[in-house]
């Protein structure tokens, strides 16, 4: 250890700090919220524990890339008439969309990624590294949210993109001309941009479980199960969900069959409000709980 | 100063005058930790504590479970006290910002986030605090070259050896100039030579005016290393204060031993039970010495040069046998601390 080398900075009332303090709040919490993002996103996507959330949002591209090839190998035989149209497509990837994307893999998805945030480094006994910095706690929720929303859009509004791909196969002049106009582009949008509520709004759920004592486990799969019986429930229930304001702004309605409970969507600005002001909500507790946040991870 | 037997009820321990010594010391210049407990429900961490702790080496010593992480975390901010207070150079623990700039901690905890360089390790650390690219750059190579790890810095953090991970989560600790150290058991794992060099390192950054807090199981390295002690015992703070004055508060229930070597070790004992003070004289061993136990070791010393000069006794050597805290250790919590 070098004795004579110099010491980071010399003793005193700003410590080291004096410089930063001149940048003012803002521009502080910006250069903190950076310093956050930059560890953040590098585990949400490229770390070991980045594998779970890169596996459920390839999943459904894999699936509707093997049917497509199943398809266009079977020259549609099997189907009704033939090769599928992209109309009749488009209702087929509303199933997908709000079965297997929305209930499934982005669900889970965003379980592990923002469970991660907090719980995680519990579980890592890395909490401490954040903690110890000197920023203050609604930053650092704040830094970690945006890191883990980025994170998780990045993944599944890819995969969003990349499964409505196939469905280009059977455009019925090329596919570039299909891309560009209806029903694909517009619908590609919305499909995209439902994605990146649904990780704003599930994001802002489970970062609160994360931040509780108990095994998340268990409010998970409670959720999970809500979530899925949504469409059995009254209309008065259906709107305590995340994934009735997400369904309600689906460009192609589903045929949800004789046992669901219909009621009427939310108007698209309501849904998109109501999941940001859910968000809102979320977040701000999420920072008002993290002043009292503790690390222990029972050495003594 | 201040020490405790064991005789009175436990949590009473307290400065009697803290408050008015509180109130009189700059705030700013201490670290006080007022009537503090903390219990995990119902489990007690630490109760009722009240420390004064000024600038250079102040180290914590008590066996595992005693409460020294505690009290680390919540000078830290890791954990917020169930009752009390504390102010770290003014600055109240729960104020995360203020306080991490005032405080770098090295953790007892041996994880660190996922596949981080060391270098990385010190460079996010301080971009999360607010340092632009090119100070946080600047400031951590000086960190990582003050614990000598610039070779292994760029190396996954993963594959460091025991000391390599206690020298850079010291190098995380000091990197953003805190002027406050809490280091939890930082010379585990580390070689005779680097715990010389982590020692001699603690005492520079003390000369500097830093705060530095340690906890250590290595009670000789204590001694030599601290300007005061806290003996911590079940939550409870037993002693606290200069190691010499905490041994000397302790004088009435277990008399101080000094071992003097000396030409007629025998004549001495004889005269040395003519002073009220002194309980025991045995001689050594080797029977070129004798160890004294007396009640107040500064009559002693004084009584020592009129017997020599009365009994014309050849002196080679004066040392205290138990002044050390070692034997504080072992008097207020009944164990050796080589055992902890």
């Amino acid at each position: 250890m070098s004795g004579a080398a110099t010491t980071a900075t010399a003793p005193g009332e700003g410590g080291g700090f004096d410089g930063i303090d001149r940048l003012g709040g803002m521009a502080l919490w910006r250069r903190q919220v950076g310093g956050i993002l930059r560890l953040e996103l590098r585990k949400v996507l490229f770390s070991r524990r980045a594998l779970i959330g890169w596996g459920l949002a390839a999943a459904p591209v894999f699936l509707l890339v093997a049917r497509m090839v199943a398809l266009l190998l079977s020259g549609g035989e099997g189907f009704t008439h033939g090769l599928p149209s992209l109309m009749q497509e488009e209702k087929d990837y509303a199933v997908v969309y709000q079965t297997l994307i929305l209930r499934l893999s982005l669900f889970f998805g965003c379980a592990a990624i923002f469970l991660g945030l907090i719980r995680g480094e519990v579980n890592e006994r890395s909490l401490h590294y954040y903690l110890l910095a000197p920023l203050k706690r609604e930053v650092l929720i704040g830094g970690k949210f945006l890191g883990g929303w980025i994170g998780a859009f990045a993944l599944f509004g890819l995969s969003t993109l990349a499964t409505r791909l196939p469905m280009l196969a059977f455009a019925p002049t090329d596919a570039t001309r299909a891309m560009m106009s209806a029903p694909w582009l517009p619908n590609t949008l919305t499909y995209v941009g439902i994605t990146a509520l649904a990780c704003l709004g599930y994001g802002a759920v489970f970062l609160i479980v994360g931040l509780a004592r108990f095994n998340p486990i268990i409010p998970t799969l409670v959720l999970f199960g809500w979530e899925s019986i949504n469409i059995f429930l009254p209309a008065v229930l259906k709107q305590l969900s995340v994934i009735y304001y997400l369904t309600s702004l689906c460009p192609v309605p589903l045929d949800l069959g004789p046992v669901a409970i219909l009621s009427t969507p939310v108007p698209a600005l309501v849904a998109i409000l109501g999941l940001l002001a859910l968000t809102a909500v979320l977040l701000a507790w999420a920072m008002r709980g993290a002043r009292r946040l503790e690390v222990d991870y029972g050495e003594e | 100063m201040s020490a405790r037997n064991g005789h009175a009820a436990p949590g009473d321990h307290a400065p009697d005058n803290l408050a008015p010594d509180a109130h009189a010391a700059d705030l700013r210049e201490t670290i006080v930790i007022k009537n503090v407990s903390k219990f995990y429900g119902e489990i007690l961490g630490v109760n009722r504590v009240n420390l004064i702790i000024r600038p250079g080496v102040t180290s914590l010593v008590g066996p595992n479970g005693s409460g020294k992480t505690t009290l680390m975390n919540l000078l830290s901010g890791l954990l917020q006290p169930t009752r009390g207070e504390i102010n770290v150079l003014g600055v109240p623990v729960a104020d995360a910002e203020r306080l991490g700039r005032r405080v770098g901690y090295c953790t007892q905890v041996d994880s660190f986030p996922s596949g981080m360089t060391g270098y990385d390790f010190v460079y996010g650390f301080l971009r999360v605090g607010g340092f632009g690219p090119a100070d946080a750059k600047a400031r951590a190579w000086s960190a990582i070259e003050r614990v000598d790890l610039v070779d292994a810095a760029k190396r996954k953090v993963a594959g460091y050896s025991k000391g390599m991970r206690q020298r850079i989560k010291l190098a995380g600790a000091i990197s953003h100039g805190p002027r406050a150290l809490i280091l939890d058991e930082p010379m585990n794992g580390l070689d005779p030579m680097a715990r010389a060099e982590m020692a001699a390192l603690f005492q520079a950054l003390a000369a500097e005016g830093h705060f530095v807090i340690v906890s250590s199981h290595i009670l000789h390295e204590v001694d030599t290393l601290s300007d005061a002690v806290v003996v911590i015992n079940h939550g409870y703070v037993l002693a606290e204060g200069d190691i010499h004055d905490v041994r000397g508060a302790m004088d009435a229930d277990h008399p101080t031993g000094i071992l003097i070597r000396c030409d007629k070790p025998g004549l001495l004992a004889r005269h040395a039970f003519e002073y009220d003070h002194v309980i025991e004289a045995r001689l050594h061993d080797d029977g070129q010495g004798l160890l004294v136990r007396t009640r107040d070791a500064e009559k002693f010393f004084r009584a020592l040069g009129e017997i020599a000069l009365t009994a014309d006794l050849t002196i080679d050597s004066v040392t205290p046998a138990d002044d050390d805290v070692e034997a504080v250790y072992r008097y207020l919590i009944g164990t050796s601390g080589e055992t902890t």
